[in-house]
């Protein structure tokens, strides 16, 4: 067994309720605005330790939930087809396809607000480093988890009979 | 604006072939090279196999595909069996 087989073939998830995969897969989509909001939000607000705690939790969690939801099922929703039997690869091929539909569509309506913000705040923004770098780790977040997430949302439980 | 297109439903006997036969949802899927998961979504009839698999299930109990697969909803197999048996005896 490689290294990637002994990784991926068993996820906690594997063979958790549908309702705890949901739980998973919206603490993983919605974390990050979470994580954002304490990185960017919480610093004036808490003390100096207290912020690292709450953000350092936030990363961890959102690494676990990452990684659970990409092992899902033999990592069904990135395995190439000939890891996956024609069933699944359908599952596979329509998660992509929604994961595409989702983040385009919210990647136009941020650019959009991007476009429009400096009119509506009266004044100009900066693109810095620090602010490229939400930009960034969002877009790899949502890019490597979607198709995930769409895969665990919908499987049903394992039916034992 | 249509709705997503709806996919017939098939109707098979893989649950009962199955169970005639003493395999688990495993041993088919093994036999058959699929996920033992997708065997409970063909007896369920929640996914439609292509034909290829429909093939290979049907050469796997030696049996014509039609007598696994359906578009109409199969009767009681003891029903067919003893109606034909009956018919024979009347005919």
């Amino acid at each position: 067994m490689n290294l990637r087989s002994m990784l991926m073939s068993h996820s906690p998830l594997d063979g958790a309720s549908r309702r705890t995969r949901r739980l998973v897969v919206a603490f993983a989509l919605l974390g990050f605005p979470a994580l954002l909001a304490a990185w960017f939000g919480l610093g004036p607000v808490l003390a100096e330790w207290a912020w690292v705690l709450v953000v350092a939790t936030l990363v961890v969690c959102l690494l676990v939930a990452d990684y659970v939801l990409w092992s899902f099922r033999n990592s069904m929703a990135q395995a190439p087809d000939d890891q996956l039997d024609e069933r699944e690869v359908a599952v596979r091929d329509r998660a992509y396809l929604e994961s595409y539909r989702v983040f385009t569509g919210f990647t136009a309506l941020a650019v959009l607000l991007a476009a429009v913000a400096p009119d509506v705040l009266d004044r100009p923004i900066e693109y810095t480093f620090e602010t490229a770098q939400p930009v960034f780790w969002a877009v790899l977040h949502y890019a490597l988890v979607l198709p995930s997430a769409f895969v665990a949302w919908r499987e049903p439980d394992i039916d034992p009979s | 604006m249509t709705g997503r297109r709806e996919e017939p439903r098939l109707f098979n006997r893989l649950r009962v072939l199955r169970a005639e036969r003493g395999l688990s949802r495993q041993d088919l899927a093994a036999a058959l090279d699929i996920n033992y998961q997708t065997v409970g979504y063909l007896e369920r009839g929640d996914y439609n196999p292509s034909l290829h698999l429909a093939f290979q299930i049907a050469e796997y109990f030696e049996l014509p595909i039609e007598a696994i697969f359906s578009r109409e909803p199969f009767g009681p197999m003891s029903d067919q069996l003893y109606g034909q048996e009956a018919g024979r005896r009347s005919g």
